[in-house]
């Protein structure tokens, strides 16, 4: 059992995510991982589809995992999980494998977690693989190029959706709700959160937690991303709290049946506040503002969050 | 011809390479080598201006490169990747010149543009030993002009934005100061900002070196690196750094600590992503071999104990 981590300072030291990898100065993800790792510790499996994860963090023949790492593609995450935990327990029944059972986690993008990648998430999650699966939410496509994905919010430019004269709030869908989807259909699921890098105790908690369930566990981790959301990349932590702080992120966990929110908050600062700060949303007109906000304030009574928007005082 | 290394020899050829800063300058430097490309162009020269697919898909601050060939024939290395020996070197931001290895493979008489207020012997005393170069130009070009961050363009997408916008201009000016690589007539067509590149001509600032004469060091052939690299297959975990990707050439700040004012919350411990702080009875410690200067750690202390220098401000 891994235990319950209670502040910063009582962090473990050891990093299995070292110095050296690629990824953006300020990678929201990058710190996810760092994160994770710290969590999971030394007995731990990676296995990391196609992403900014992957290919920032292995260039040229080299990574920065500590622990195993193996790379598998975008769409089957959770097929090569399954695989690496049968074969594991398999091993272990037959008395050729006597250590302690590694811990597996797949660290997906939303790309490969909730869109291209659901189908094999969904069949090892209804399998019930003793696995924690985990998509680090940077909503959007990265690594090619800043390509909408399914969690891509609503208002958001990205490559494929340009703001323009027809078009002139960028992306026009909603966000798919993946962690929704996961819940609800998935009758083996021993754990489930949401988590976001501003709240880094928090975070590792979760992972502890779903890597205790003995059974699929799901974490689903907003992470910014400084080059698709543009914002300068000392800006990343404060994104992530304001993502939380408006209510675009919501922080809940579902425990044995149990389900219930993880930061208490007073009042939700208005969702502008953190749009302004990212250029992605530099193009949106007050209506689409209004309408981010009518989605967010439903989506929030939704989960719990029954605090209202306030604009903080200037 | 003859084989080997003259294989393309192309007497009438000029490489020119700019080296930025990912993301945040990546359109500067694939506007400077599209702009000189399609002044020469009209000049009736053979052209070719690119992205290097190496640096792709670009990473905020990560050391990038774009490239240009001009030439009175018909380029014959068109399909040769990177500019292996290039004539011309533009620097878009000037802590390039520490720890990245930028006149790698200059030619005789190479000619190194540089975006800086400093002075043409402080930007020297980084170089070290500077081989074949022969010109060094410094310009304010950040002065004249402000960069412009687009993801539009970037890998082939269509980039609206107009060539030259940002510090582009002013810069390539001042490469054709030096160089008169291209008319000023001919490259103020091309530029959206004709203004910015005028002054950035006017203000450069050109410096002429004795050349030492010892030819730099070729960069390891494309061929040379596959022979290095593992092929798929399985590589060994590292146990406390990753030296495969030493990122410490990506800062342009330092993070610099008073200890007076540090607590020792660790605050700035946990949300470095690039696990670069040590945290120590003194307050942390920064792995500068690795810090990209992101600047995370100073932007969430409570306690305003870190701030962030230029690193140009330090020798070592
Ligand atoms: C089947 C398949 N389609 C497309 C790609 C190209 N591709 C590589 S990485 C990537 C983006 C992945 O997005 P996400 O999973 O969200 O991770 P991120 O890059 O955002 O970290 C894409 C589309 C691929 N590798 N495989
Ligand atoms: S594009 Fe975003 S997710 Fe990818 S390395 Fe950069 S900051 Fe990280
Ligand atoms: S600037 Fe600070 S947070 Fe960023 S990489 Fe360096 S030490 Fe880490
Ligand atoms: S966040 Fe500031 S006060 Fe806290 S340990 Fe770091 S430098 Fe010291
Ligand atoms: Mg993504």
């Amino acid at each position: 059992m891994l235990e319950r981590i209670p502040s910063i300072r009582k962090a473990p030291d050891e990093e299995y995510y070292v110095p050296g990898h690629r990824t953006c100065a300020g990678c929201g993800p990058a710190l996810a991982y760092r994160l994770t790792a710290k969590a999971a510790g030394p007995n731990t499996i990676f296995i990391g589809p196609t992403g900014c994860m992957y290919v920032a963090n292995t260039s040229y023949g080299c990574g920065p995992w500590r622990v195993p790492w193996i790379h598998a593609q975008i769409t089957n995450g959770g097929a090569v999980a399954s695989g690496i935990e049968a074969a594991f327990k398999v091993l272990a029944r037959k008395k050729k494998y006597q250590g302690e059972i590694p811990h597996v986690i797949v660290f997906a993008g939303d790309g490969g977690a909730v869109d291209i990648g659901l189908q094999a998430l969904s069949g090892m999650l209804y399998r019930g693989h003793d696995v924690l699966f985990i998509c680090y939410d940077n909503e959007s496509y990265a690594n090619t190029g800043i390509q909408t994905s399914p969690t891509t919010p609503y208002g958001a430019w990205t490559t494929f959706t340009p703001a323009g004269p027809a078009v002139p709030e960028g992306k026009k869908l909603f966000p798919k709700d993946n962690p929704k989807v996961v819940a609800h259909g998935h009758p083996e699921l021993k754990y489930l959160a949401t988590a976001s890098i501003g709240w880094p105790v928090d975070l590792m908690n979760k992972v502890r937690k779903g890597l205790n369930a003995e059974g699929p566990a799901y974490l689903h981790i907003q992470a910014p991303c400084p080059k698709g959301w543009q914002f300068p990349p000392n800006k990343t932590i404060e994104m992530a709290k304001l993502a939380v702080q408006t209510g675009m992120f919501q922080l809940y966990e579902y425990e044995n049946g149990e389900y219930k929110l993880s930061v208490k908050m007073e009042e939700r600062k208005p969702v502008a506040e953190y749009l302004k700060l990212q250029k992605r949303f530099a193009h949106l007109q007050p209506e689409h503002i209004e309408k981010l906000q009518a989605f967010v304030d439903a989506r929030c009574a939704e989960v719990g969050i029954t605090v209202p928007a306030v604009a903080s005082a200037r | 011809m003859s084989t080997g290394s003259n294989l393309f020899a192309e007497p009438g050829l000029q490489q020119i390479t700019v080296w930025a800063r990912g993301v945040v300058m990546n359109k500067d430097a694939r506007d400077i080598v599209v702009a000189l490309a399609e002044a020469a162009a009209r000049e009736g020269k053979y052209v070719q201006a690119w992205e290097n697919y190496v640096d792709l898909p670009d990473r905020v601050y990560v050391p990038v490169r774009a490239y240009a060939r001009i030439s009175t024939d018909p380029i014959e290395s068109k399909y040769i990747y990177e500019n292996e020996t290039p004539d011309i070197i533009i620097l878009v931001e000037e802590t390039l010149v520490k720890g990245v290895p930028v006149l790698r493979g200059l030619r005789k008489g190479g000619v190194l543009v540089v975006n800086t207020r400093r002075s043409p012997e402080e930007i020297l005393s980084f170089l070290g030993d500077t081989g074949n170069l022969e010109t060094l130009v410094t310009v304010d070009a950040s002065s004249l002009s402000t960069a412009v961050t687009t993801l539009s363009g970037a890998e082939g997408a269509t980039d609206a934005t107009g060539i030259g916008a940002g510090i582009a201009a002013p810069l390539a000016g001042a490469v054709v100061k030096a160089t008169g690589i291209v008319s000023l007539e001919n490259l103020a067509a091309v530029v959206k900002n004709p203004e910015a590149m005028r002054r950035g001509y006017e203000l450069a600032r050109v410096t002429r070196l004795e050349t030492k004469g010892a030819a730099q060091e070729v960069a390891v052939s494309a061929g040379e690196l596959l022979k290095q690299l593992p092929f798929a297959g399985t590589v060994p975990s590292p146990v406390s750094e990753n030296e495969g990707m030493v990122t410490g050439n990506w800062r342009m700040q330092r993070p610099v600590l008073d200890q007076e004012a540090c607590t020792s919350c660790d605050t700035c411990w946990i949300y470095c992503p690039d696990s670069c702080i040590t945290r120590t009875d003194e307050g942390p410690t920064f792995n500068l071999k690795y810090c990209k200067g992101c600047g995370i750690c100073e932007e969430v202390c409570p306690s305003g104990a870190i701030s962030l220098v230029p690193e140009l401000n330090f020798k070592d």
